[in-house]
């Protein structure tokens, strides 16, 4: 880590610069990646398509990943657990419509 | 109040509303016998059942009080339904809060067991005829 004033390299653990006395400022921890489990097992549940189960490997790859250290592949993951997430729920919301309307247009026959 | 959050509560209030307007036509109507409730999509290409298939008769059952219907829908479902009510609100709390989610919810072990719970009842249910 290197100061942001002068540019000298800062000891670990250093509260200023042992050169220009600035402040050194620690940009808090990175928040944990979010995993989408949850969504990912609601869809898998209320939308009955394979793209939940698609979404939940993605979910439990990100706690994997982050869990090893590995924050770009669980970032990665967790873009794509999202992105499957929503392609489940979009799916199911719409197949779900045409099949409330099916449904209404057959009793509407009988 | 930061963006997200706004983007936030609103997503949530309006699942909240969605959640509550489902849930009554869920318990106002049944499922099980042929109204205007959709099928599952993958019961109707396959002829297999799906790990969800059932959810919505065994809300309906649950919602009347009938547990043994309800878990004759959908093992699975009913068997978690305790631990599933408590990750959904874990994971309501901590993106209402923007805080992270449960420990439990990040630990590695969490995410595959679901997956393979989730098979191994699909394919169990489909053996069974569960």
């Amino acid at each position: 880590m290197f100061c942001t004033n002068c540019g000298q390299q800062l000891p670990p653990n250093a509260t200023a610069c042992p050169n220009c006395a600035t402040r050194v400022r620690r940009l808090p921890a990175p928040p944990p990646v979010p995993n989408y489990l949850v969504p990912a097992v609601f869809v898998t549940l209320c939308c009955c398509l394979p793209f939940g189960i698609v979404s939940v490997v993605y979910a439990a790859q990100v706690n994997t990943k982050a869990a090893a250290g590995d924050i770009a592949g669980a970032q990665a993951a967790s873009k794509n657990a999202k992105m499957w997430a929503w392609i489940a729920f979009g799916t199911g919301i719409l197949l779900s419509i045409l099949g409330v309307l099916a449904n209404v247009a057959n009793l509407g026959n009988r | 109040m930061s963006r997200t959050s706004a983007t936030v509560r609103v997503f949530g209030a309006a699942a909240v509303t969605l959640a509550g307007a489902s849930l009554y036509v869920v318990y106002a109507f049944d499922p099980a016998v042929g109204t205007f409730f959709p099928h599952c999509a993958f019961h109707d290409l396959t002829g297999l059942q799906c790990p969800g298939c059932g959810t919505t008769r065994a809300l309906h059952a649950f919602l009347h009080g009938h547990i043994a219907a309800a878990f004759h829908y959908n093992r699975l479902l009913v068997s978690v339904a305790p631990l599933l009510v408590a990750a959904v609100a874990g994971e309501a709390r901590s993106r209402l809060l923007s805080e992270p989610a449960p420990r439990v919810l990040r630990n590695p072990w969490t995410g595959w067991s679901i997956f393979v719970t989730l098979v191994l009842w699909w394919i169990v249910r489909n053996v069974m005829n569960w």
